[in-house]
C-alpha cells in the first residue's frame, strides 16, 4: 500500500463530509471545549512514518488551539526500525540488512532508544496536551509518570496484571518491559508516544539492531527474555488489538477523568501531515542525518 | 585524528561521541568536529547541538571545571531538561580524548 491508498492519501473531499459531520455530532452531543471531552483518534497507516507527521500536526493543532488534547491508538503496516532524535542511524540499525528484508527505517522527533516495531505484535499510543493543563506536569519526568499512569490504569483494570511504573519512561511487569515511552516538548506542548508489547519475537528484536560484538548477540537475546516480556506471556493467551485499544482507551479516560470522543483528523491536520511526511519524515536528511 | 568514546553509568542513558581533532600552530590538540548521539532524552532538542558548537574549535585539553561550568551555564539559560546526559559526561569524554591525542599524536 502507498501513501496514497493510506490514510493520509485520502480524498480530502471525503475528509471534509466527515468533517462536516463530525461538525453536527459535535454540535448535537459533544462539547470539546469540556475539559473532560478529549479526542479519540484510530489512525491506521501503511508506514509508522506517517505516525510520525500525524503526531506533529496534532502538536500543532493543539498548539494553536484548534484541538483539544488527543489520545491516538496507532496502527501500522511496515515492519520497521525506529531510532531515537539522538542516535546515529549507522551506529545503531543494520542498514544494509533492514533493506535486504524491506525494513523501514526512521526518526523519531522524541529521544530514546532504536527499537524494532513489528506491526503484528505492538500497538501504539501518542497521548497530546498542552504543557499548561494541570493534570500533567511541567517537569518532565513527572510527567512521564503521570501519562504512564493512565497505561497502567487500563493494562491492570482490562488485563488483571500488575503493571508499575519504573523510571524514568517504562512500565514494567514482574520487573519486566512491557511498554516503552518516549516525550518530547514544542510550542508548549507535551507529545508523549508509547509502545506496549502483545506478543515479542526475541530474535527479531536484535536482528536488525547493530551489536558491537556478535558474539554477545545471543546473551543479549536470552537477557531480553528476561527483561522483556508481553501481554500474551504474561496472561498465557493471545491478546486482541481490540482488547489492547480498549485498555488504552480505559486508563485514560480513568486516569484524566475525561471522556475520548471517537474523532477523525481534520483537513487542515490531514494536510499538514501529508507535508510533513513528504518533507520530513520520509527524507533520508531527517532519518539519517546523524 | 578521529576518535569515538562510548559512555554509560548507572544514571545515564548510552552517550556516544565521534570527534575529529587536529593540531594547531603549536601542535596543541583542537576539537575540529563532534558528534554527540545516543539513547538520551533533552529538551529543547537544540541543546545537543549547542554542546557541540561549543566544543568545536576548543582545545582538546581545555580545564574540565571550566567546560563542566560553561555547558551547565548552556543549560540554565535554554531552561533545558536532560535526562540520561550530564555535562559531567562530556568533560569525561574530552579527557579521554586529551588522553588519546597525547598518546597518539601530541
Amino acid at each position: 500500500m502507498s501513501l496514497d491508498d493510506s490514510l493520509l492519501g485520502q480524498d480530502l473531499d471525503v475528509v471534509d463530509k466527515k468533517e462536516e459531520k463530525v461538525k453536527v455530532d459535535k454540535k448535537e452531543n459533544i462539547n470539546f471545549q469540556s475539559d473532560n471531552s478529549w479526542r479519540l483518534l484510530i489512525t491506521k497507516t501503511d508506514s509508522y512514518k506517517e505516525q510520525m507527521a500525524i503526531d506533529e500536526a496534532n502538536m500543532e493543532a493543539i498548539a494553536s488551539g484548534d484541538s483539544p488534547p488527543i489520545v491516538r491508538v496507532c496502527y501500522f503496516k511496515k515492519p520497521s526500525v525506529s531510532i531515537g532524535f539522538f542516535q546515529s542511524v549507522f551506529k545503531e540499525v543494520d542498514v544494509a540488512l533492514c533493506a535486504k528484508e524491506g525494513v523501514e527505517i526512521f526518526r523519531r522527533m522524541t529521544g530514546g532508544g532504536a527499537v524494532y516495531k513489528d506491526p503484528q505484535r505492538e500497538i501504539n499510543y501518542s497521548f497530546i496536551i498542552p504543557e499548561r493543563d494541570e493534570r500533567v506536569s511541567l517537569n518532565v519526568v513527572e510527567s512521564y509518570k503521570i501519562i504512564c499512569d493512565a497505561i497502567i490504569k487500563g493494562l491492570n483494570e482490562e488485563f488483571g496484571i500488575n503493571a508499575v511504573f519504573k523510571p524514568i519512561n517504562d512500565i514494567v511487569v514482574n520487573n519486566k518491559k512491557i511498554s516503552g515511552n518516549a516525550q518530547t516538548r514544542r510550542e508548549g506542548v507535551i507529545l508523549q508516544h508509547g509502545t506496549i508489547l502483545l506478543d515479542v519475537d526475541y530474535d527479531k528484536m536484535f536482528s536488525l539492531l547493530k551489536i558491537p560484538d556478535e558474539k554477545i548477540k545471543g546473551k543479549m537475546i536470552s537477557s531480553a527474555k528476561e527483561r522483556v516480556t508481553s501481554l500474551s506471556r504474561e496472561l498465557g493467551r493471545t491478546v486482541s488489538f481490540e482488547d489492547a485499544e480498549r485498555a488504552i482507551i480505559r486508563g485514560f479516560e480513568d486516569k484524566f477523568n475525561v471522556k475520548l470522543i471517537l474523532d477523525k483528523l481534520s483537513r487542515k491536520e490531514i494536510e499538514r501531515a501529508r507535508f510533513l511526511y513528504k518533507y520530513k519524515y520520509d527524507t533520508k536528511e531527517w532519518n539519517f542525518w546523524k | 585524528m578521529r576518535y569515538t568514546f562510548d559512555y554509560k553509568d548507572e544514571r545515564s542513558k548510552l552517550v556516544r561521541f565521534d570527534v575529529e581533532i587536529i593540531k594547531d600552530k603549536d601542535n596543541n590538540g583542537v576539537i575540529k568536529s563532534v558528534m554527540i548521539t545516543g539513547d538520551f532524552f533533552a529538551t529543547p532538542e537544540s541543546i545537543i547541538s549547542l554542546f557541540e558548537s561549543y566544543l568545536k574549535n576548543k582545545p582538546v585539553c581545555f580545564g574540565s571545571k571550566k567546560v563542566e561550568y560553561d555547558l551547565a551555564k548552556i543549560v540554565k539559560e535554554k531552561n533545558a531538561t536532560l535526562i540520561g546526559i550530564r555535562p559531567d559526561i562530556i568533560v569525561k569524554a574530552l579527557a579521554y580524548f586529551c588522553e588519546r591525542f597525547k598518546k597518539d599524536g601530541a
